[in-house]
């Protein structure tokens, strides 16, 4: 019954949690507001395509803090939609919007120009305060932070030097020096008398990537001009790549006669420009074309880039950076961080594992959303954090917000805390060998003796630039490990060092001294950092390839390389590879033999830094806990058991005496059977409801006294064989009790030892032999094998030498009686059998009929549950009989036998026989079928009714007593006999 | 108890199951043998993601770099399979057989009963996982010579590898408790000892699927398999315990839950077979 209330209340628990959780995320709805907002200068009047996000519950009333989320370069406002929603649900108002030139906004890209794009935004910012839904600090100044990855990142850095109104920016992936990322040249020295270092080499694989994905789309999908409302006033809107040069120069009075000069939108003619400005676009033609900076587009870039601006920056500023980007390197973000903290402004970078399109909004990153989140709502949401700028960071207390650089150590999976966790390691500086080596020992000419010319190295450099090395491709980042390490021989030489023994935390810009020399007007050489496995598999650190360019030969250069980020496990080799070509960059035309100078300036330098892992006081502490936990549990299991174990030792001492008297000392019987002794098996109410409905055994109320051989009669699904799995144990009754020698049994319950049972059917280990099954069932039990009397139960069991074959050899009659032998283990006071005879032989159960009289004789008592009455009548005592569950009759055979009183005789003229007994009996009723009579409820004796019958001449065939059980059993149980005519 | 190991050591499948975990270093130094001493099948190292795949290759030094090759090797399924099979056919099988019924009307409780099948079954799983390094090193040292070990992390000498071993193997045998809890749990709800052990090795494939997604971010860390590999530091010249203990504590929600289960059911369970 208890049972029962187990589901209820977790199923309850469950469902009234659900209704909770969907009525307090029902009507909690981001509402998303499509805007149009104009914007722009007086003389370049732009409409830009945004959309509003308001958090649930932002009203006048509740106003919240805003977001200004911009976008990529390879897409709009609408890639953003899922991170604004978000952060609207975290209580945020979002503002996304494409960028001029982008989606569905007019003008042109300028890329993040001042003028331009970064002016928008303060249009956007004027929008925000303009709302009621958001919070102001000051009038027409709103609580507002600027947020983008890529493009975004920068034009959010842009505008937090151009609009101070903004309370904090969080830039991913952005650039420092839009120049030096796009062509960048590793030179820092060019070396005496050189003069400033060559124009740097285009990376050709980005900048085509980002300006032709940007131009194609521009052709197809303009900005709906014919369905603005204000087209005609705003022609600049209508504006689709059309013959920009004449026209979008001026940018001036654009009147309607130049509106109606433009053919319509949708009749575009292509142009290679996209929606780029001609700035723009011309200064990408020039370098594209010229493969190094122009210095135009130099200053166009330059104008683009927060570089020497960055001390305007007021806002708490959270970089972001992924350490394998190729177009935005380490650097960019550390040189932005640099600069900002410089101003005094409160900055954090954040360096994670994972290329360009790794680090973005809704690129999937945990950890991403988490820093940029925490940023947020510290500097936006945190009231009173009064005025950012000159905010201490230890102040708020938050640690973990107060480090200004962690990156992720890709090796380990550990985040590294730059300020706590690192310090400063030993400098290596290894020597480049002419033999391809990078040893820490003397420089290579020492080896030489003679100090003659100082050793080269010679590659070339093929005519068109192809061949070129590949070794990375833009936007794979991380996935650059499948791409193979693929160095053109000749075109490259390579030094590597030895395997370490332990591991080397490089952190930090390694710097390279190295002569250039060509036989050309330049010598172009791009230097990578490897990290070779003992396997041979090769990773190339952070992704990373400096393009060298020296003009005025030979050049012995110092050369900056990228900044490391890197685990070099003990047993890698770092590799340095210099080669002439690759893929990603501008590669030169001409063939070009190059040499490399292997002075002894050729060196490598190399910062590396001491990192400590995390707590490793934690670790012990940890170990000792989980062990204490794992013995604690052991020990409580082995007591629990052990307590277990105590309780059946007594019992042996029982078994093999049936003299005994019960109870035995200690316990106390629950009742008194008849004799005044506890009865052997008593049930009081028992019932067993299945979990299906099926009522199995309803109300059942026995007692067997001891000696008495009870017979358990009832018809296939009587509910008996249930009746006897509660009886041992085996299944729980759901009403009532049942009671061995005065104790409630429980499962496993110890007495339990004065118990034989067999039930359903033999049940044994097939590969074992029948002795051995026997031996280890009755040890189960705790008990010693002396105690079982086991010669005595195999002589039951007469199996002879099979007794050693394994089980599944048997027949089922050799395994029944097997399993009545395994019943008869230890004598035990109460046998439980169901169904013993099951399969035996008639002379077999005959033997085991006489058995079970004598042992009940012997004093044992013994439950038998059988539906052949022949059967019970033969070996029992005392009767039961069930019938669906319910006890119908009880008491010692020959008195239920005796209540039908019913004879039958068999004659050759059942008619004249039926008259015949009808004269001579009186009590009771006579009725005749065919050839026989039957004599139902009369007392006379049977003797005299066969005299009174031959006398008269009718002879007898047949007899049937009275006091048959089967007749007790069918009128009891309801059925017809099959003397009964209808 | 020692009842209870008699009943299943007799049995031919626990036989079956510890000879062939320990006939898969044999296996695998024949399979060596016919690759040649082209360095395994290298899955190696993809730049300090996998140091397991870098063991292969590293498999053919020396006689306990193949041991340790070869517990790699059954780590992350072969044992846990073992597990499995030991532990979910346990109660399992004596109710196919019928004569769970009959240990029943045994004078100890149901739960000593579980205790016991249970010790057994996870003292056969210890064997099983120690079986493995010693016929490893056994068959490694016969082909390959006794020397020092080269590991990803760095080079070790023979004995220290040998005391490494014995940990990493206590660590491999530890993690696979969670699988034991499993398997136990579910023999103890059905009479087809198949379908305990056959859905626990299915449920160790899908929980391993599962660790590899990383988009599932941080609820990885809270799978059982998640720190399996962990006893890789203990390969390093000064042994790294971090993962380790995670990997331990980890363990134990699982086992305890396990267990707590099988305890419970089995407990109010009627006994029909």
């Amino acid at each position: 019954m208890l049972r029962r209330w187990w589901w209820v209340l977790p199923a309850a628990a469950v469902v009234v949690g659900g209704l909770a959780l969907l009525l307090m995320t029902a009507g909690a709805e981001v509402v998303v507001e499509p805007l149009r907002v104009e914007a722009g200068s007086q003389d370049d009047e732009v409409a830009l395509d945004a959309a509003l996000y308001l958090p649930p519950g932002a009203s006048a009333e509740d106003p919240r803090p805003a977001v200004l989320l911009g976008h990529g370069f390879l897409s709009d406002r609408t890639a953003v939609d899922g991170p604004a929603r978000s952060l609207a649900d975290a209580g945020y108002v979002v503002l996304t919007w494409s960028s001029r030139g982008f989606g569905a906004s007019g003008g042109d890209v300028a890329i993040a120009a001042p003028g331009r794009e970064i002016t928008d935004v303060a249009a956007l910012v004027d929008l925000l305060a303009a709302r009621p839904e958001v919070r102001n600090d000051a009038a027409d100044d709103p609580r507002v932070a600027i947020a983008g990855s890529s493009y975004g990142g920068g034009t959010a850095l842009l505008a937090a030097t151009a609009e101070p109104r903004l309370d904090a920016v969080v830039a991913l992936a952005a650039w420092h020096s839009l120049s030096s990322a796009l062509a960048p040249n590793g030179v820092v020295d060019p070396g005496p008398g050189a003069g400033a270092p060559a124009a740097g080499v285009v990376k050709t694989a980005w900048t085509g990537l980002l300006f032709t994905a940007r131009a194609t789309p521009g052709l197809l999908s303009g900005p709906p001009g014919g369905g603005a409302p204000d087209a005609a006033a705003d022609p600049p809107a209508g504006d689709a790549g059309l013959d920009r040069p004449a026209d979008d120069e001026a940018a001036t009075g654009p009147g309607p006669g130049d509106a109606t000069a433009r053919p319509p939108a949708g009749a575009t003619a292509p142009s290679p420009c996209g929606r780029f400005t001609s700035e723009v676009c011309d200064a990408y033609l020039a370098i594209a074309t010229a493969g190094t900076m122009t210095p135009e587009a130099a200053e166009l870039l330059e104008a683009s880039s927060p570089a020497g601006e960055l001390e305007r920056v007021t806002a708490p500023t959270l970089l972001v950076q992924g350490q394998d980007d190729t177009l935005f390197d380490l650097a960019q973000a550390a040189a932005n961080a640099d600069a900002i903290a410089a101003a005094g402004t409160p900055v954090r970078q954040r360096w994670v594992p994972g290329g360009h399109q790794q680090v973005a909004f809704g690129a999937g990153s945990e950890e991403i959303d988490q820093e940029v989140r925490a940023w947020l709502d510290r500097w936006l949401d945190a009231a009173g954090a009064g005025n950012p700028a000159g905010a201490s960071e230890a102040g708020d207390g938050s640690e973990a917000s107060a480090s200004s650089l962690v990156w992720t150590d890709a090796v380990t999976d550990e985040v590294v805390d730059a300020e706590r966790q690192q310090t400063t390691g030993a400098t290596l500086r290894l020597a480049l060998t002419p033999d391809g080596r990078l040893t820490t020992g003397p420089a290579a000419t020492d080896d030489q003796g003679g100090g003659s010319v100082p050793a080269a190295r010679t590659i070339f450099s093929p005519p068109g630039g192809q061949p070129a090395a590949l070794s990375t491709l833009p936007g794979t980042g991380g996935l650059g490990d499948l791409l193979p390490s693929a160095d053109i021989a000749g075109q490259h030489v390579a030094f590597t060092t030895e395997a370490r023994d332990e591991d080397l935390v490089l952190f930090g810009a390694p710097s390279l001294g190295l002569t250039l020399d060509a036989d050309g007007d330049e010598a172009r050489v791009f230097v990578k950092l490897s990290d070779l496995a003992p396997d041979g598999r090769t990773r190339l650190l952070q992704q990373a390839v400096t393009p060298v360019r020296a003009t005025s030969l030979p050049a012995p250069v110092t050369v900056e390389l990228p900044v490391l980020a890197h685990r070099l496990r003990a047993g890698h080799r770092l590799r340095l590879t210099v080669a002439t070509t690759d893929q990603a960059f501008d590669n030169l035309t001409e063939p070009t033999i190059v040499t490399v100078g292997l002075d002894e300036e050729a060196v490598l330098t190399l910062p590396t830094a001491e990192v400590t892992a995390t707590s490793p006081r934690a670790t012990p502490i940890l170990i000792a806990v989980a062990v204490v936990l794992v013995v604690l549990s052991l020990l409580g299991a082995g007591l629990l058991s052990r307590r277990r174990r105590r309780d059946v030792e007594p019992e042996r001492e029982r078994t093999g005496d049936q003299e005994q008297e019960w109870p035995h000392a200690g316990t106390a019987p629950a009742r008194a059977g008849a004799d005044g002794a506890t009865p052997p098996v008593a049930l009081s109410g028992l019932g067993k409801r299945y979990p299906d409905g099926k009522v199995a055994v309803d109300d059942l109320t026995l007692e067997v006294g001891k000696g008495q051989v009870m017979g358990l009669l009832g018809p296939n699904g009587a509910g008996k064989t249930s009746a006897l799995r509660m009886l041992v144990g085996l299944a729980h009754p759901t009403t009532g009790a049942v009671e061995l020698f005065g104790h409630r049994v429980r499962p496993g319950h110890r007495v339990l030892t004065r118990v034989g049972a067999l039930i359903e059917g033999p049940g044994f280990v097939p590969e074992l032999s029948g002795r051995e099954n026997l031996e280890l069932y009755w040890r189960a039990g705790g008990q010693a094998l002396e105690d079982a009397d086991l010669p005595w139960a195999l002589d039951i069991a007469a199996l002879g030498a099979a007794i050693d074959n394994p089980v599944k050899t048997y027949s089922h009659g050799m395994k029944q009686r097997l399993a009545i032998a395994q019943a008869m283990l230890g004598r035990p006071e109460l046998l439980v059998l169901d169904e013993p005879t099951d399969g035996l032989d008639p002379e077999q159960i005959r033997a085991m009929r006489r058995l079970l009289v004598q042992l009940g004789e012997e004093g044992h008592t013994i439950v038998v549950s059988s539906h052949l009455l022949a059967e019970v009548e033969q070996m029992c005592t005392h009767v039961a009989v069930m019938q669906s569950g319910r006890l119908r009759a009880i008491g010692p055979v020959a008195d239920l036998a005796g209540t039908t009183a019913r004879v039958t005789i068999s004659t050759d003229d059942g008619e004249a026989a039926r008259q015949l007994l009808a004269r001579a009996v009186d009590d009771g009723e006579v009725t005749a079928s065919g050839d026989t009579v039957v004599i139902a409820g009369s007392e006379a004796a049977v003797a005299d009714l066969v005299e009174l019958l031959v006398a008269d001449g009718i002879r007898i065939d047949a007899v049937t007593p009275r006091g048959s059980l089967e007749d007790a059993f069918l009128s009891l149980t309801g059925t017809e006999t099959g003397g009964d005519d209808g | 108890m020692r009842v209870e190991l008699r009943r299943q050591l007799r049995r031919r499948r626990t036989a079956g199951g510890l000879l062939g975990i320990a006939a898969v270093p044999v296996l695998l130094a024949v399979a060596f043998a016919l690759a040649g001493n082209g360095g395994g099948p290298g899955d190696g190292d993809g730049g300090g993601g996998d140091p397991t795949g870098l063991l292969f290759s590293l498999a053919t030094s020396s006689g306990p770099n193949f041991a340790l090759m070869a517990t790699a090797a059954t780590a992350p399924f072969l044992l846990l399979a073992v597990v499995a099979l030991f532990t979910g056919d346990a109660v399992s099988s004596e109710a196919s057989w019928g004569s769970l019924r009959y240990l029943l009307t045994r004078p100890v409780s149901r739960r000593r009963l579980l205790a016991r099948k249970f010790a057994v079954g996870a003292l056969l799983s210890v064997l099983a996982a120690i079986l493995v390094p010693v016929s490893g090193l056994l068959v490694g040292t016969l082909a390959y010579g006794w020397s020092d070990v080269q590991t990803p992390l760095g080079v070790l000498t023979a004995t220290q590898t040998l005391w490494r071993l014995g940990i990493v193997v206590a660590y491999l045998a530890w993690s696979a408790a969670w699988v034991a809890a499993v398997a136990f749990a579910w023999s103890t709800t059905t009479d087809s000892s198949v379908g305990a052990v056959a859905g626990t090795i299915v449920l160790v494939i899908v929980v391993q699927i599962l660790d590899a997604i990383t988009a599932l971010g941080t609820l990885r860390t809270y799978l059982p398999v998640h720190e399996l590999s962990a006893w890789i530091g203990l390969l390093a010249p000064t042994p790294r315990y971090g993962d380790l203990t995670r990997g331990i504590v980890l363990q134990v929600p699982y086992l305890l839950g396990g267990l707590g289960f099988a305890v419970w059911w089995f407990e109010r369970k009627d006994i029909l077979s």
